[in-house]
Formats: C-alpha cells, sequence, structure tokens
C-alpha cells in the first residue's frame, strides 16, 4: 500500500484515479481475505504444535522423520503466511522480542527446511512481490501518492501490530481466536448433529423418550466452562498488568495529546513542540516506549491507532496514561473511536514513526518560528488582523490564539481539518472560504473574505513549512 | 374479541367507536398485552427504517447522502427506539399475555396499575418522537437527540447540546421507566401471590421463572437510570453540577450510573428470550426440558452476576488495572450459566422428534447466533482486547448477534407460536418459512462482515468514512443484507395480515404444547380459565395427554 493517498475525497475522478481507486479497492478484498486465511492459518498452525513444538536442538537429532515432517508442514503453511504478508506489503522482520515469538519460531524452522521444499514456497513469495511492486506502481504512476509521504502508510488492522502493546495484545488475540473458535465448532457441531440425527419416521403419534436431567452432565457442563474461564482471567489479568501505564523513565519522550472538537493537539513538552493531527515520534535501532498523556479540551474522545495500541479515553478533568513503543517506520492511521459529536467522523489522526535523524530535524524545523518568506505580507496581515489570530497560533507573528490548531508549520502536516481533507491549495482555498463544506459543523466559522484576501491568505498560509 | 366485555346491541357488533373505547380503557392483561406487542412493533418498524437510512449512507465512501446531524440522530434514535421502546415493551407484552395463563391465573395482580404501564409507555415513546418535531424549541425546527444512546456526558451538558432534544430524550425515558418499572413490580407480584393451586415455585414453567428474574432486575436497574436523568435534567434546566465538567462535574458518574442500569438491562432483554426458547424447543422437539433446576438457578445466578460486570463497558476510560481484572473476571463468569442453557437446550433437542415449524427454525437460528454472539462477548470481557476492538464496529456486531440474532430471533419465534393463542388464527408456515430465510440470510450478511469492519479498525457512529481502508466491501455487504431483512419485515407483515383475515383457525392447542395456557380457547375469554385449574408437575398437559405416565413423579 505504499504511497496511496488515505483520503481521496478530490471529486474530480480523472481515468488515472479511475484505475488507482480500481486497483485499490481489488487490493483491499484481497488484503481482508487474506486477514481470515491468516486466521485460519494461524488456527491450524496451533493445532499442528499442539504436541510439543519440536525445537533446533530436535532437529539436528537423527532419525526424527517425524518433526521433520511435521515442520516441513509447519513450512509450508509459514510461507503461505509469508506470501499473504507480502502481498500486503508488510515487512517479514519479526516485530517484537525474539523468543516470545512464532515468526521467531518459524525462521529457524525455514533454516532447517530441505531446499527442494523451499523453491516453491519462493517462487509464491516473489509472485507476491511482484504483484505489489506492479500495483505500487501502478498507483504511484496514477499520481495517487502525496508529496510528503515517503514512509509506508499503515492501515488501522488491530490484526497487523507494529508496537509493543499492540502485539501483545495481537498474541493474546490468538488464544481468544482459538478458544472461542473451539467452543464454536463444538457448540455448533453438537446442535447440527442434534438436528441430523434426530428421530425421524415411526409411530408420529408416540413421544420420544423423555430425559429430564443428568446430574453428572449438568455438574461436567458447569465446570467445564468455569474452569475455561478461570484460564481467561489469569491470562487477561497478566496481560492487563504488563500493559498497564508506566512511569515514563528519565530521557522518555513525552506527549501531551489534548483532544478537541473535532481535531488533536500535540504538546512535547521536553522538546517545545506544539502540533496538531499528526503525531512524530522517532525509532532508533531497538524500540522504545513513547508515553502519551491523554486530556480533552471538551468532551470525551478516544485516542486509537490500533496498529500501535489499543484505545485509551480522553476524559475531561482526568489525565490518561498510554504508551506505544513502534517497531516499524511507516505513517499509521488511527482515528476518535468515542463519539464525541457532529464531526466524530472526521478527528483522524496520524502517527509517523520515522528514523530518528528525521525526526531530529523535523523537531528542530517545528520549533523555529513560522518562515518569513517575502511577498507573502497582505496575506499575513489578513490573518493577524482578522478573527483568524484570536483561534490559531502562528509562532513569529502576533497571532497566539490557542482555540484552535497552531498552524506555525501547518504546511508540514498531510491533511486540513484532522483528515477531512488533503492539504493542498484547493483544498485549503475551500476549507477557509467556508470549512463547512469540506466538514460540515465544523467549530471553525466561515470568515466571508472576499477573493483577493482569501488569495492571499491561502498563499501565505502554503508558505508555512 | 370484544363481545364479552361489550355486549353486542346489533348482530353486526360494537361499533368503531365502541371498540376503540373498549382498548383504550381496557384492563385486561391480555388486551394491554397485545396493546404492548402492537405498540412494540410500530417502534420496530420505525427503528427499521432509521436504520435503513443509515445503511444507505454508510454503503459507500464518502457518501453524502445524509448530513452529519441527521445520522447522529438516526443511531441515536435507532439505539434508544430499539431497547426502550421495542426490546422492553415486546418482552413485557409477552410477559403480560403469557404470565396469567400460564400460571392459571385471572389477571396480573393490579390490573389497574398494568394499563397504567402500558399508556406511561407509549406516551413516553410520543414524547421522544415529538422531539423530530420539537426539539429545537421554535415552531418548525425539528431536531431529535443525537448524542447516542447512552448518552455521555458531557455531550448531553447545554454546551455540546443545544436545544430541548435531550430533554425530550430524558423525559420520554423517564415516563416510559415509570411504566416499565409498574410492571414489573406488577408482574413479579402476580407470579409470587397468584399462582394456581398446585403450581409451586419449582414447577413454575421455565419463561415465568425469566420474567419473575427479569422483573427483579428492572426493579433494581431502572431506579439509577431514573436518578441519573433526574440529575442531568438538573443540570440542564436548574444549572446543576452533577455532569457539567467544567463546574467540576464528573462524566464517569454518567457512565458508572448508566451501565450500573445499562448492563443488567441486556438480560432484561435476554432473559424473556431465553424463556420462549426454553418453552417452544422442547414442544417441537416434542421432550421435557433438560435440567430444569439448574436452568433456573443459572437464571437466579445471571441475575445476580449481571449487577456486578457494568464497568465492562469502561475497560478504556483508565481505570485501575486491578478494578480492570475484577470486572473482566465478573464478565467471563456469567458466560458460565449461560453455557448452561445453551447445554441443555441442545441436550433437549438431542434424540427429540423435531418439528421444523417456524417458530422452532427461529429458536435453532436464536441458538446458533446466540452462542457466536456470547463468545465474542467473552472476546469483549477479556480487558486488552477490548482495548483494540470497543467502539469498533466489532462490538456493534457483538451486540447485534445477542440482542437481534438473540432475542429479536426469539421474539419472531414467540411471535409464531402464540399468535394463534392469541388471535385464533395460524400465521402461514410458507410465508413463514421465507420470512425466516430472508431473515437468517439478511441479518447474518449484516452483521457477521461487521466484526471483519471492527479489526480494520472502523469506529463505530461515524457517518462516513474514507475510501482505502479496506472497509468497502464490508460495508455493502452489511447494507446489502439489511434490504433482506426489510423483505423479511414485510412478509411478516403480509403474513400477519393474512392470517387476521383469513387464517386457518388454530383451535386451543395446535402445536400439541404441554403449558396451561394451551388449555383454554384462542383467543382465551376474558376471565381465561371457566375453573381456575390445579397442577400437579410441570407440564399440567402432558398429564392430561399422557395418563399413564404423569411427569410428577420424575421430577
Amino acid at each position: 500500500m505504499h504511497g496511496t493517498s488515505l483520503v481521496s475525497m478530490d471529486p474530480a475522478a480523472s481515468p488515472t484515479r479511475l484505475v488507482s481507486r480500481a486497483a485499490a479497492h481489488f487490493l483491499q478484498i484481497g488484503e481482508s481475505l487474506a486477514i481470515a486465511a491468516n486466521v485460519a492459518a494461524y488456527c491450524s498452525s496451533r493445532f499442528l504444535s499442539a504436541s510439543p513444538t519440536p525445537g533446533v536442538e530436535e532437529i539436528g537429532r537423527a532419525g526424527q522423520r517425524e518433526a521433520r515432517r511435521r515442520l516441513a508442514t509447519r513450512a509450508r503453511l509459514v510461507s503461505f503466511l509469508r506470501t499473504t504478508r507480502h502481498r500486503r506489503g508488510r515487512t517479514v522482520r519479526p516485530a517484537f522480542p525474539a523468543e516470545e515469538t512464532d515468526t521467531s519460531r518459524d525462521r529457524e524452522v525455514r533454516r532447517a527446511r530441505p531446499a527442494s521444499q523451499a523453491g516453491s514456497a519462493h517462487l509464491r513469495v516473489r509472485v507476491g512481490w511482484a504483484a505489489v511492486a506492479l500495483l505500487t506502481a501502478l498507483l504511484l504512476a496514477a499520481g495517487a501518492a502525496h508529496a510528503s509521504d515517503r514512509l509506508p502508510v499503515h492501515l488501522p488492522k488491530v490484526l497487523v501490530p507494529a508496537s509493543t502493546p499492540a502485539a501483545t495484545i495481537r498474541e493474546l488475540t490468538n488464544l481468544l481466536f482459538l478458544i472461542t473458535g473451539a467452543i464454536f465448532v463444538a457448540v455448533e457441531g453438537t446442535l447440527f448433529w442434534a438436528i441430523w440425527r434426530r428421530r425421524r419416521g415411526g409411530d408420529e403419534e408416540r413421544e420420544p423418550p423423555q430425559v429430564y436431567g443428568s446430574h453428572p452432565v449438568e455438574l461436567a457442563w458447569t465446570v467445564a466452562p468455569l474452569i475455561v474461564v478461570a484460564v481467561l482471567f489469569l491470562v487477561t489479568s497478566r496481560v492487563v498488568f504488563s500493559l498497564k501505564p508506566r512511569t515514563p523513565h528519565a530521557g522518555a519522550l513525552r506527549v501531551e495529546v489534548v483532544g478537541h472538537q473535532w481535531w488533536w493537539e500535540f504538546r512535547y513538552p521536553d522538546l517545545g513542540v506544539v502540533t496538531a493531527n499528526e503525531l512524530h515520534v522517532p525509532l532508533g535501532d531497538t524500540p522504545r516506549p513513547v508515553f502519551l498523556s491523554l486530556q480533552t479540551a471538551d468532551v470525551i474522545h478516544s485516542f486509537w491507532v490500533p496498529a500501535l495500541a489499543g484505545k485509551t479515553d480522553l476524559i475531561p478533568n482526568r489525565v490518561n496514561q498510554l504508551w506505544i513503543e513502534p517497531h516499524e517506520p511507516g505513517v499509521y492511521l488511527g482515528q476518535c473511536a468515542e463519539y464525541c459529536g457532529t464531526q466524530h467522523a472526521h478527528m483522524r489522526l496520524r502517527v509517523v514513526v520515522e528514523p530518528e535523524a528525521d525526526f531530529r530535524r523535523w523537531v528542530v524545523d517545528q520549533r523555529q518560528p513560522a518562515p518569513r518568506v517575502p511577498g507573502v505580507d497582505v496575506g499575513r496581515a489578513v490573518f493577524t488582523s482578522l478573527t483568524c489570530a484570536s483561534c490559531h497560533t502562528i509562532r513569529g507573528t502576533d497571532a497566539d490564539g490557542t482555540v484552535g490548531p497552531d498552524l506555525t508549520h501547518l504546511m508540514s502536516r498531510a491533511t486540513l481539518g484532522a483528515g477531512a481533507a488533503p492539504n493542498d491549495r484547493a483544498h485549503l482555498l475551500a476549507w477557509i472560504e467556508d470549512p463547512a463544506t469540506v466538514k460540515p459543523g465544523a467549530r471553525m466559522p466561515a470568515l466571508r473574505l472576499d477573493e483577493s484576501q482569501l488569495a492571499a491568505l491561502v498563499t501565505y498560509l502554503r508558505t508555512l513549512h | 374479541m370484544a363481545s364479552l366485555e361489550l355486549p353486542a346491541r346489533s348482530s353486526i357488533g360494537p361499533s368503531l367507536g365502541e371498540r376503540l373505547h373498549g382498548w383504550t380503557t381496557t384492563v385486561d392483561h391480555k388486551r394491554l398485552g397485545l396493546l404492548y406487542i402492537g405498540t412494540a412493533l410500530v417502534f420496530f418498524l420505525l427503528a427499521g427504517l432509521e436504520s435503513t437510512a443509515m445503511r444507505a449512507q454508510l454503503v459507500r465512501p464518502e457518501s453524502k447522502l445524509l448530513s452529519p446531524e441527521v445520522y447522529d440522530r438516526l443511531f441515536t434514535m435507532h439505539g434508544t427506539t430499539m431497547i426502550f421502546l421495542f426490546g422492553m415493551p415486546m418482552l413485557f407484552g409477552f410477559g403480560n399475555y403469557l404470565v396469567p395463563l400460564m400460571i392459571g391465573a385471572r389477571d396480573l395482580a393490579f390490573p389497574r396499575l398494568n394499563a397504567l404501564g402500558y399508556w406511561l409507555f407509549l406516551f413516553g415513546g410520543m414524547i421522544l418522537y415529538f422531539s423530530y418535531l420539537g426539539g429545537e424549541g421554535v415552531v418548525g425546527a425539528g431536531t431529535a437527540p443525537s448524542a447516542g444512546w447512552f448518552a455521555y456526558a458531557p455531550l448531553t451538558g447545554h454546551a455540546f447540546s443545544r436545544g430541548h432534544s435531550i430533554d425530550y430524550w430524558i423525559l420520554g425515558l423517564l415516563v416510559s421507566g415509570f411504566g416499565t418499572l409498574a410492571t414489573a413490580v406488577n408482574l413479579a407480584t402476580t407470579l409470587l401471590t397468584e399462582r394456581c393451586r398446585g403450581m409451586s415455585l419449582r414447577r413454575m414453567p421455565i419463561f415465568a421463572w425469566m420474567i419473575l428474574v427479569t422483573s427483579f432486575l428492572a426493579i433494581f436497574a431502572l431506579p439509577p437510570l431514573t436518578a441519573a436523568q433526574i440529575m442531568l435534567l438538573f443540570d440542564r434546566t436548574l444549572s446543576a453540577h452533577f455532569f457539567d465538567v467544567l463546574q467540576g462535574g464528573s462524566a464517569l458518574l454518567w457512565q458508572h450510573l448508566f451501565w450500573f442500569f445499562g448492563h443488567p438491562e441486556v438480560y432484561i432483554l435476554v432473559l424473556p428470550a431465553f424463556g420462549f426458547i426454553s418453552e417452544i424447543v422442547p414442544v417441537f422437539s416434542r421432550k421435557v426440558i433438560f435440567g430444569y433446576s439448574l436452568m433456573v438457578a443459572a437464571t437466579v445466578a445471571i441475575g445476580f452476576i449481571s449487577f456486578g460486570v457494568w464497568a465492562h463497558h469502561m475497560f478504556a476510560v483508565g481505570l485501575s488495572a486491578p478494578l480492570n481484572a475484577v470486572f473482566s473476571g465478573a464478565s467471563f463468569l456469567i458466560a458460565v450459566p449461560t453455557g448452561i442453557k445453551v447445554f441443555n437446550w441442545l441436550a433437549t433437542m438431542t434424540g427429540g422428534r423435531i418439528r421444523f415449524a417456524t417458530p422452532m427454525l427461529f429458536c435453532i437460528a436464536f441458538v446458533a447466533q446466540f452462542v457466536f454472539g456470547g463468545l465474542t462477548g467473552v472476546m469483549l470481557a477479556t480487558v486488552p482486547f477490548d482495548w483494540q476492538v470497543t467502539d469498533s464496529y466489532f462490538v456493534v456486531a457483538h451486540f447485534h448477534y445477542v440482542l437481534g440474532g438473540g432475542t429479536l430471533f426469539a421474539v419472531m419465534a414467540a411471535l409464531y407460536y402464540w399468535f394463534p393463542k392469541m388471535t385464533g388464527r395460524m400465521l402461514s408456515e410458507r410465508l413463514g418459512r421465507w420470512h425466516f430465510w430472508l431473515f437468517v440470510v439478511g441479518f447474518n450478511l449484516t452483521f457477521l462482515p461487521m466484526h471483519v469492519s471492527g479489526l480494520l479498525g472502523m469506529p463505530r457512529r461515524i457517518y462516513t468514512y474514507p475510501a482505502g481502508l479496506g472497509w468497502e466491501p464490508w460495508n455493502l455487504a452489511a447494507s446489502a443484507g439489511v434490504l433482506l431483512q426489510a423483505a423479511g419485515v414485510v412478509v411478516l407483515l403480509v403474513n400477519i395480515a393474512r392470517a387476521l383475515r383469513s387464517g386457518e383457525e388454530a383451535g386451543p392447542d395446535p402445536w400439541d404444547a404441554w403449558t396451561l395456557e394451551w388449555s383454554t380457547s384462542s383467543p382465551p375469554p376474558p376471565y381465561n380459565f371457566a375453573v381456575r385449574p390445579e397442577v400437579s408437575s410441570r407440564r399440567p398437559l402432558w398429564d392430561r395427554k399422557h395418563p399413564e405416565d404423569p411427569d410428577g413423579r420424575h421430577e
């Protein structure tokens, strides 16, 4: 999915755009099916390894054909999984501490696998890559890529985590799928068995034998679920405690997230950076946690970036904590998950996880006051002399309002109105002329500027890199 | 039908005015039961139209069919209607109709209180829907409430919800809530004091037990909601500061009060449905219910545990880890008695001579779908997983499987099963099958894909979504399913109309059933039984039909 525009609200549908959209649709259906396949494959692989999983040392020993055969089956499954993952354009690098994951075990398995079997799997992988490359090229050619967006976009998928908390939850989810799946199959199977094996024919008038109950049986199906829920309770509690908010250690990156109707404010208290709707975090050589403190300026919101962590609400008069620990660079999509009024649908956010050096450069840029570009004095004057300045801040000017997003580096962001429109000249113009046409119900009023004021203002804002 | 109360003056029967007068002044539990059921069906159609409009909006990304304001009103009204104006009145309507007949009584303990309950419900519903006309407070400019059915503070405060729509929401639910409370007290009293001779509590039909537990749930769960709503009303009209966060009020207080009502409410909606299934499955399997005592014990257990799980709606608000773990554990625990019920139904069906009449078809689909919804419920009780999918379409799918695939299907089963008793006419089996299959396919086509869109990160209550996130096919499928369900509802209405006009005569006992309501004529006379029956087992009609092997000695 590299480079697709996540928001395609341009109503003008050029042929190339249509092609890119059709291709994107095609990809998404495939992906969604792949998730289903993924779940199924995962469950079956779990079943396969239900007997003690043979480790590498076991493989080294001679005469263990059974183990090898099992491994080969697993490897085929794994290669299938990988093909689907490749098709989804996801890197295969294990995303979390190696010894806990299946991925790492799979890797060992793969090393131990006879070369003859590897061939077909590789072919499939290559076909997968080819498809990705082709489609990416197609999409890029169609001009759908956002200029500022060089990082891969990670869709908000619960089952494709890229951060420690989300990955931990994913592991737990696998267990849940397994347990509930087994119960589902057993109960629905019994239901259909009871229907299938019903009494047929014979004397219609005679009632079947009446069974009033059975104490041992009833005791059994009281105790068995009790055991299952006891196990679930213990596992859940362990994960709840392992993911609970931590106290940031010295030198950790802290970000204050403030929810507003309907946009996100991100403040970096230690770095002196304030921005909106795009959260930037660094990715070093080893993943490090980032600590978010969540507050709201008005109603309840909820911070949700599925690939990074579960959601946590932003509650008035309260500070909630959340931590993320991204493993891969990229742009992660999320949005407000607690209904918060008219434009709840357009309270989206993007988390940009970038290499340490890029992040440092970004911080340096963000700390600068607004660039003084010559030739836009008229637009600047419109901004600072009219009501704009009472809601928005542009550092380096007199504008210091705090009701709306800080616009000092407006052009460093990919979207307008918290994901309501792409950040280009046409949409900026439409947005300022009347925000309701882009985001009906948005708190920003239409200012009724005349055409020359509007053009000057937009030209000025477009310089705020 | 009315001739016994209002003696006909001429051979053509009572006039329209007389009949209307009869229905509005009636205190007969059967007529009030029918009024409840009929009114609930009307609200069901309204809520269905609302959801159809929502699905039309979501059929494709970036749709401009509905404005965000209209969409927000639709989901608020859909949820509120389905819970308060369809679910509870429908179930209490059946309770009203069936309880006295099942326990061999002549009427409820307080017939006039019963009438009061119905009229409060009706007027409460009308107040809520009047908000479409008067919510803005200015003639001609109407709105309905748009804060969601659980109306989280501070979105319901004056600062964020101007006009009077929230006030209508509060007043409508307050009024109908008092009606529900009156009915619950009435039903519980009836069940405890009006049972016929020989019917000990241990011989009550399971449906009667379910209504008893449900009534107690309502009696204990509704007052916190009523209190919270009055507090909110004070906030809005008298500038009190219970939930006004700018003045030191608490947004979480509302959530605690609301869900302290809200979770038992789920069981208020689902226990009577369990009762329907427990009555219908045995009759169409030709077998006695398996494990009656455990069934009843499980119901009582659910009743108690349901008051200790409310915070599982609040896992994402930032409760402490121990608190999260405790509420998670309590929520897991409630799966045990619920599971027992499912196992007992399966055991009842096993080895039975199953007849696939329409009521039984709906029961089978109920079990299949309810199990699915129950299992996603177990997943949601797992706090970390809940952090991911709460407030997403996964949760929407989950509770529609429980309340739609569960309760609604059970209500349909009950409708087909007791319609002959209520009207003396049979519904058409052929149309019933059409209805059933349209509903099963439509329902699953609508709600199964929502699990996927939830896992793909789609939050609930968004009026639009962008292309490119992989949500399109799932939303398209969900919307297509709604068309099938709507067709199913049309078939149901045609079936009812046809049966009332020219349906086959039902006779007193068309299903060869075993509980007391089938021992009197269809429809029953106003006094129910010429002589109040006396029972010696849980299946009095079985004893009458099989004098050689009565039930009593096996119980």
